[in-house]
């Protein structure tokens, strides 16, 4: 027997096109009464077990990490201490951590920002201006001083990677809100930060909540788009092909819950191929938005195109954007680039962040 | 004479309610009220709640918690039932419904709070006692607590440490295959019928992916199409059981559990050169049909065993499959802990379904496994260190090609390749990122030297447990052990001297005492033919893994498999001439299946499976005629998207040199089990189809359909490379559209198209050649150079470099600008066939 409802609730991914809450909820009634011959829509959204006002999340990840005493936790005492010698003799230290070492002061001044009085950087001009929508945490510390493993522990919660990221973990509790996206999307740099793409691996969680990758450059998604030469009408004819073969291999197997839902997923790639550069297309946006954002800037223009996208996505229902910003290694040289972090990014920290702050103040009541 | 009058009470019979208190209620206020209302300082609501004393009290609200023999009057029962007071306070911390009824009780009972030498009795008679009602007491060598040492668990989650049950089959069933015996038995219960034999082409496309991961040759099909034979059916397995590419398909089932990879992962991912002859080793043991408990022993301790023979060195391998690491910034001791984590997590779950992690920091929360067991495993590890010894090439271990392909790397990893395109004063960023080369360098110019990714011995250091896992946090020391839950594995005394603990280890695991090992590789085996093992959770047969399906049939092929010398061939043959396995995956009655069995645990039919991500590359590759079916030697690497193979992949103080393809078609095309693995970088057409990554153990491939799937196989390269090279060898032999179509579909299908699909597709391909054809296909050019920056830790400043490709000689695969229209216009159909679910599933 052919169910022809299987259609609602065997899609799989970025399935159901048009599909908003209420579909969701239609869909999910309409299998009601269906036996469990299969899952429910892993990625259909589920309400949260508190009362939440936030609905997304987006998560900047400042890779290289500047030091905490050098941003929001100033440590005056190291003043008095400053250049004084010390013996670190400790088994469990590196050979970079131990021995002969000075405690050196930052060198940046403080000052208390807002209403809050929340310690900052002086020189985070912009950030203090939102200093009262900060949220400052002081209690993380990564168990690894290596940038992969330290990644890996920032982002799945474990040093050694492979395991599910945090944006996988919030979809597959929450589900997607828009059936067209993917609800885990992460703009990287041009390259894949340390570690690589297990920063946002589903780990053992099912496929569906990988975080899918937008790229800054080159095709968006891989394979977005034909290699050169195949038309568009050409591949809509191939479609038409593949959807009458597969229609008809259906018919012989009415049992396999996977057919509707693939020869789906081919129908939703075909118009993203359309849809997807639209919306990464930001040449829509307000000239003030842009000047907010940085972007036209040569240093913060790549960042703040990130950030400004991922505004974007959370607005069209993506849940979980991860962006990555690169070069916030400092090492030796936090002082001598002024600005507490290295040079490329001394830019970028200065505009995006609070503008997208700002920006989500304003627009809360809208998303 | 002086008689004694003790106090009355402590020669008392405990009550009911003393033992209810003692053995549930008072673990249930340590649990969930004293660390509030406890012996703190600081004392919530001022009410202590460590005597009945001061239950009677109360605290500062004055109403006393309890009324002894009044539940109803009792302010404890309405504040744990959330009714006035929420207690606890946290949602996650709230009472059941029968953790309350046990204070009920209490409190009905009049509250009893016996003194200690009392609950002391309570607890001792308690512990003696193997089976209560509360469940079973499990001997172990004891966990940090009493009360995880004599905890209770459901019999049910114990299915995996009581000894293999030997099932006598009834006379009527002899003639019978068993396995459909345990099947039918269950299948009757519920009422359900099963669904008949699957048809001849179905079979042979089924049993030749399932057992070399291949479509079925033209020869292969045709001899065995019309053969509806049992005999005829042995022989086809039989045949395939003899193919040199059954090893590949079982090292591809068996190295995603191991993790393997060519690269160590993390910071620097350096290239394991020599860890190719692990794979090829795992491929020639399954082509072989090594006896299993032979395989267990030679991975673990192969080295001990027979110290001179290479090939057991590199099977050791096996205990450093996992991502590693020691960089300057980390701590020798730290990274000598991990790996000893991580090889005793290892063998447990690839050997006795045990995922071992959970038992590192503390007594394992559900199974019987005390993490004095854990340490004691990770001390036969102890003496073991890392090793690269010399180990002589086997007879069929391949390298005629090692000159040619070494000459191309030595150019590939040369410094020339390298041209600062910018200049930062006082900073020589080119020198440092030469010298990284220069490692990368020496490593892949070694894939050629006769040397093993090994172990060895050395002293044993002292193992301890570390307590919460913290390596500074020592505990008592222990000595080598095995898991003390295990039938008879209490007793098992392991040697002490560095040269013998990993291979008496091995003997315990690969023992036919041992029920754990045979039930685990038997269920992967299952897992391999159905999509699903009769334990839905290989690695993990503990509590929170699954229950088997058929409990009995595991134990009995489990039994079989030790009576047949522990042969994963005979199995499969056993497996594969059941009805179970031969039925169709259509089932006469979808409704009722579904009905009764929803999940499709009972195999009334066949379920049917999407290829995995190596067999899609293999079968497009095998199908286009393109696969070199060479076998073994160091990685191949075979074009991969060129943004991803370009695209920057950073390292420690640099960016790894770019990929870079093998330079010719029959290098490149190879089965992708020989295709180079990094960690750090993968072949996103592979990670898109569900290849899991290479650092967890992976014990079930994934089957998601995900829309990138589509992108990947509709606009990737490779499939459109595919589609060209099939259509240009279908238009050597064929004419005629209708012919070529034919053609596609046999090479595609192994099958005529019927009526409609033939006129579809003529259609179509008279619309493609009049309306879209135009000009010529482009590919992508051969990027000659790759321009790397990168901001340089020493000065926060960028720094601009160039890289040569060297990829002088590269030979593309078949180009559409290659061949001339009507090949052009057919690829449009290959193309289609080869993204049709017909292709891409097994039925």
């Amino acid at each position: 027997m052919r169910r022809a409802v299987n259609v609602f609730y065997r899609r799989e991914f970025l399935y159901g096109l048009g599909a908003t809450l209420g579909t969701t909820a239609l869909n999910t009634l309409l299998c009601a009464d269906e036996p469990s011959t299969g899952p429910l829509d892993p990625l259909a959204s589920k309400p949260p077990h508190h009362d939440a006002k936030a609905k997304s999340c987006i998560f900047l990840f400042m890779e290289g990490g500047p030091s905490h005493i050098d941003t929001f936790d100033p440590k005056p005492k190291l003043a008095d201490l400053h250049m004084q010698e010390f013996q670190r003799k400790d088994r469990f230290a590196s050979a970079m951590a131990s021995g002969k070492r000075y405690y050196v002061k930052s060198p940046f001044q403080f000052r208390q920002a807002g209403q809050s009085g929340m310690w900052m950087n002086e020189r985070f001009e912009h950030l203090a201006t939102v200093a009262d929508e900060l949220c400052i945490y002081k209690g993380c510390v990564a168990e690894s001083i290596n940038h992969p493993t330290a990644c890996y522990h920032m982002n799945t919660g474990s040093r050694f990677g492979g395991e599910p990221g945090v944006g996988s973990w919030v979809t597959y509790g929450l589900g997607s809100i828009n059936q067209d996206l993917p609800g885990f999307i992460v703009l990287p740099e041009t390259y894949s930060p340390q570690g690589g793409t297990a920063n946002w691996s589903n780990g053992y969680l099912p496929g569906h909540y990988q975080g899918t990758p937008l790229r800054s450059s080159g095709s968006p998604i891989l394979d977005l788009l034909p290699p050169t030469g195949v038309t568009r009408s050409q591949q809509r004819v191939n479609l038409d092909l593949l959807a009458q073969l597969e229609r008809a291999h259906q018919d012989r197997h009415p049992q396999h819950d996977d057919l509707a839902a693939r020869l789906h997923s081919y129908e939703l790639a075909f118009r993203m191929q359309a849809q997807v550069p639209d919306l990464i297309d930001l040449s829509h946006e307000s000239k003030q938005t842009l000047q907010d954002y940085g972007i036209g800037e040569r240093e913060t223009d790549a960042f703040g195109r990130r950030c400004l996208l991922a505004r974007r996505l959370i607005e069209n229902g993506v849940r979980f954007v991860q962006v990555f910003s690169g070069g916030w290694d400092s090492h030796s040289i936090s002082a001598s680039n002024g600005t507490g972090s290295s040079g490329a990014s001394s830019g970028q920290r200065k505009v995006p962040t609070p503008t997208m702050s700002r920006d989500f103040i304003l627009r809360a009541p809208m998303s | 004479m002086i008689s004694f009058h003790l106090p009355a009470h402590a020669i008392d019979v405990p009550t009911d309610g003393d033992r209810l208190f003692t053995l549930k209620v008072l673990p249930l206020l340590s649990e969930k009220c004293f660390a509030c209302h406890g012996n703190d300082e600081e004392i919530e609501g001022e009410l202590n709640m460590l005597s009945r004393q001061s239950l009677l009290q109360g605290g500062e609200s004055g109403e006393p918690p309890i009324v002894p023999g009044r539940p109803d009057k009792s302010l404890l029962i309405s504040a744990v039932r959330w009714e006035d007071l929420e207690m606890p306070p946290k949602e996650n911390d709230r009472l059941t419904d029968e953790q309350i009824e046990l204070l009920r009780r209490w409190i009905l009972a009049d509250a009893p709070w016996p003194n200690e030498e009392m609950q002391r009795r309570i607890r001792t008679d308690h512990w003696s006692q193997v089976e209560t009602e509360d469940g079973l007491l499990v001997k172990t060598s004891g966990g940090l607590s009493d009360e995880w040492t004599y905890r209770r668990y459901n019999p049910a989650d114990l299915w995996a440490y009581q000894p293999l049950q030997r099932v006598e089959l009834p006379t009527f069933a002899a003639d019978e295959n068993p396995i459909d015996f345990f099947v039918r038995r269950k299948l009757d219960e519920v009422g359900l019928v099963a669904a008949v034999r699957a048809n001849s082409s179905e079979l042979i496309r089924r049993a030749s992916f399932d057992l070399t991961g291949l479509p079925p040759d033209s020869q292969l099909h045709h001899a065995y199409a019309d053969d509806r034979s049992q005999a005829g059916w042995q022989a086809l397995i039989d045949r395939l059981l003899a193919s040199s590419h059954y090893g590949e398909r079982m090292a591809q089932h068996w190295l995603d559990v191991v993790r393997y990879a060519d690269t160590s992962g993390y910071a620097n991912d350096f290239e394991r050169p020599h860890a190719w002859r692990y794979r090829d080793y795992v491929i020639r043991s399954f082509n072989a049909d090594k006896p299993f408990d032979r395989f267990v022993v030679e991975q673990i301790a192969g080295d001990e065993l027979e110290p001179d023979n290479p090939e057991l060195r590199v099977a050791v391998g096996f205990l450093r499959m996992g991502p590693w690491e020691q960089t300057a910034m980390s701590v020798a001791a730290v990274t000598r802990q991990l790996w000893l984590d991580d090889v005793t997590n290892g063998v447990g779950e690839t050997f006795l379904g045990h995922t071992l992690r959970c038992a590192r920091c503390h007594d394992h929360k559900f199974d019987p496994v005390p993490t004095r067991d854990y340490y004691s495993m990770q001390a036969v590890f102890a003496g073991t260190e890392f090793d690269e010894p010399d180990a002589s090439f086997l007879e069929d271990e391949q390298h005629e090609a090692a000159e040619a392909r070494m000459a191309v790397w030595k150019k590939q990893f040369s410094d020339e390749g390298l041209r600062a395109t910018s200049k930062i004063e006082g900073d020589d960023a080119l020198k440092r990122i030469k010298k990284k080369l220069g490692a990368y360098r020496k490593l892949a110019l070694a894939r050629y030297d006769a040397k093993a990714f090994s172990v060895g011995n050395r002293k044993p250091q002292a193992v301890h447990i570390l307590i919460g896992g913290a390596i500074d946090n020592l505990g008592p020391q222990v000595e080598p052990a095995v898991l003390s839950a295990v039938p008879g594995g209490l007793e098992v005394r392991l040697p002490s001297e560095a040269h013998a603990r990993r291979l008496s280890l091995a003997r315990w695991i690969a023992s036919a005492d041992n029920p754990l090992t045979a039930r685990v590789i038997v269920n992967r085996v299952w897992q391999w033919h159905f999509g699903r093992g009769l334990v839905a959770t290989p690695n993990n047969f503990g509590k929170m893994g699954g229950q088997p399906s058929h409990p009995e049939l595991l134990d009995f092929l489990a039994g079989w498999f030790l009576d047949n010398g522990w042969s994963i061939k005979k199995l499969h043959r056993l497996i594969m001439t059941s009805e179970t396995y031969q039925r169709s995956s259509r089932h006469p009655s979808p409704v009722r299946l579904a009905e009764l069995d929803p999940k499709g645990l009972l195999l009334a039919r066949f379920r049917p499976r999407r290829l995995t991500a190596e067999e899609i590359r293999d079968a497009m590759l095998a199908t286009s005629h393109e696969l070199n079916r060479e076998g073994g030697g160091p990685g191949i690497f075979p074009t991969i998207n060129w943004e991803v193979a370009l695209q920057p992949r950073h390292i420690m103080g640099g960016i790894a040199p770019p990929y870079r393809p093998s330079l010719s078609p029959k290098l490149r095309n190879r089965r992708t089990i020989y295709a180079f693995r990094y960690r750090g970088l993968t072949d996103p057409m592979l990670e898109v189809l569900n290849r899991p990554n290479a650092d967890l153990s992976c014990e079930r491939r994934d089957e998601t359909t995900v829309v990138t799937q589509a992108f990947t196989l509709f606009n990737g390269q490779f499939t459109h490379d595919r589609a060209v090279a099939l259509a240009q060898r279908v238009c050597d032999a064929a004419d005629s559209s209708e012919e070529q179509v034919k053609l596609a579909f046999q090479h595609v299908y192994r099958r005529h198209p019927n009526k409609d699909e033939l006129q579809a597709c003529l259609v179509h391909l008279a619309e493609i050649r009049d309306h879209h054809m135009q000009g010529s296909g482009g590919a992508a050019d051969v990027p000659e150079i790759v321009a790397r920056e990168m901001i340089t830790e020493q000065t926060g400043r960028l720094f601009h470099w160039e890289e040569r490709m060297a990829l002088d000689g590269y030979q593309p695969d078949l180009r559409t600008m290659d061949v001339d229209q009507d090949v052009r216009a057919l690829a449009n159909i290959c193309l289609v066939l080869l993204n049709s679910s017909e292709y891409l599933y097994v039925y």
